[in-house]
């Protein structure tokens, strides 16, 4: 299945994302994205897509936002 | 040689620190937070993992909410300016060290502000009862040392931190102190911003501070410029932590930091203060013994003693004691307006500040060198 994105913003909070989500064994890891279009540089978390419903269910718990993303 | 100069930094440092400040340095040191490489990336999360250390040692759940700062007077600094409502007034206590007083006198010169001092050197009703008389309806802030830098004395932010969240007043503390010697919660103690140092009580490298963020969000930025994030923005943003930490972070430091705190979470804040409080009280027995000398200590809550000689200079008694290797500092430590609190003479005092590392057996030596001045 093909990776999927989620914008975070700062390293910090993808980090904080990244480490809510390991406390549920869901492992993620961040990255680097600098698409102009969405403002400039920020930090997200990449993901598989068959996680996605979990990710967004435990972040949007964790009071973490976050958007779509796509290269 | 022997260092009771712990007040101004910790000497030595826990062996972890340099480990860690050496392996981060030969291993991982990328730019955390600009780019997306495996080194960035390594740096970010170590970085991140401090914040996660440093917010669950002082009692909040929000690693973000950490703003890594150069020192205490970078974050005490950030955290006024970030917090401060234009136009109203601010309370100080009269043991603030200039780190506290010159940027609220600096608002005030700007016509800003409006301050006021209150006497934290009273019991704590007194204190509550001298700041219901104080504060004003655009009282805005109260900032206060948490343990005074000059004779060590700790203040009750429980109380005060009760009386700010009553009044609906953002609770500045300065832990210089008292962050790694005395048991802190930003949240029980109603705390908006903590501002500290790494290098003195964390036993961490000088170089790194921080502001915790508590209650209260900053709205307002201090420096401007790259954050590694919105970049085709024309301004810093306020968003915690990165709008307040323009500029690179030093990964090495911090990493050290991270293992500083770890360190002392290990040996235990209880531990660390008994020792010192030992220590102290040691001291204070030496002093008090020799008959030549005025103590300021009333109370002892860590390793800081305060003395000055009774018919020799306070230079003059530091000279023969730097002559002896016996490191510790003289003057006003930065806080004349303390000093005038507790009323040392014109020249100061001097402070002896133990840490961890030192022992009952080298104040034999301190003992021998004060008895013959």
């Amino acid at each position: 299945m093909a990776n999927c994105i989620y914008k975070i913003g700062s390293i910090t909070l993808a980090n904080k994302a990244k480490q809510a989500l390991s406390s549920h064994s869901v492992f993620v890891r961040t990255i680097k994205l600098s698409s102009a279009a969405n403002g400039g540089c920020a930090h997200g978390i990449e993901f598989n897509c068959n996680q996605k419903s979990n990710v967004t269910h435990l972040l949007l718990r964790e009071g973490i936002n976050f958007e779509e993303y796509s290269r | 040689m022997i260092y009771l100069d712990n007040a101004a930094t910790s000497f030595p440092k826990p062996p972890c620190l340099t480990e860690q400040i050496s392996q981060c340095i030969r291993q991982y040191c990328g730019n955390p937070g600009r780019s997306g490489h495996v080194l960035s990336l390594k740096s970010g999360e170590k970085i991140y993992e401090c914040r996660e250390t440093i917010a669950s040692f002082f009692g909040s759940s929000y690693p973000e909410n950490v703003v890594f700062t150069l020192n205490t007077t970078y974050a005490i600094n950030i955290a006024i300016k970030s917090l401060f409502k234009k136009n109203t007034h601010i309370l100080i206590s009269n043991m603030e060290h200039n780190s506290v007083f010159r940027p609220v006198h600096r608002l005030f010169n700007d016509g800003e502000a409006e301050y006021s001092f209150f006497n934290v050197m009273q019991p704590t009703l007194n204190i509550i009862e001298e700041l219901e008389r104080k504060i004003r309806y655009n009282t805005s802030m109260l900032i206060m040392t948490h343990s005074s830098n000059i004779c060590g004395k700790v203040f009750p932010i429980k109380e005060i931190g009760l009386f700010c969240k009553k009044h609906n007043i953002l609770f500045i503390v300065d832990a210089a102190q008292s962050a790694g010697s005395i048991d802190i919660n930003i949240t029980e103690n109603n705390i908006s911003a903590l501002c500290a140092p790494g290098h003195k009580g964390l036993y961490g490298p000088q170089g790194v501070g921080f502001v915790l963020f508590g209650n209260s969000t900053p709205v307002h930025t201090v420096f401007e410029g790259g954050t590694g994030e919105n970049s085709l923005a024309l301004s810093t943003g306020t968003s915690l932590p990165e709008s307040y930490e323009v500029g690179t972070l030093s990964t090495p430091l911090i990493a050290g930091l991270n293992a500083s705190v770890k360190w002392v979470k290990s040996v235990a804040i209880n531990n660390i203060n008994l020792h010192e409080c030992n220590l102290a009280m040691r001291l204070k027995d030496i002093l008090t013994s020799l008959n030549k000398f005025v103590v300021y200590n009333t109370t002892q809550n860590n390793g800081i003693v305060l003395f000055s000689g009774k018919t020799v200079s306070t230079e003059q008694i530091y000279y023969l004691m730097n002559k002896h290797n016996i490191c510790a500092r003289n003057g006003l430590h930065c806080a004349p307006i303390a000093h005038k609190t507790i009323g040392t003479p014109a020249d100061g005092a001097i402070r002896l500040s133990a840490g961890w590392f030192n022992s009952i057996k080298e104040l034999d030596t301190v003992y021998k060198v004060l008895k013959n001045i």
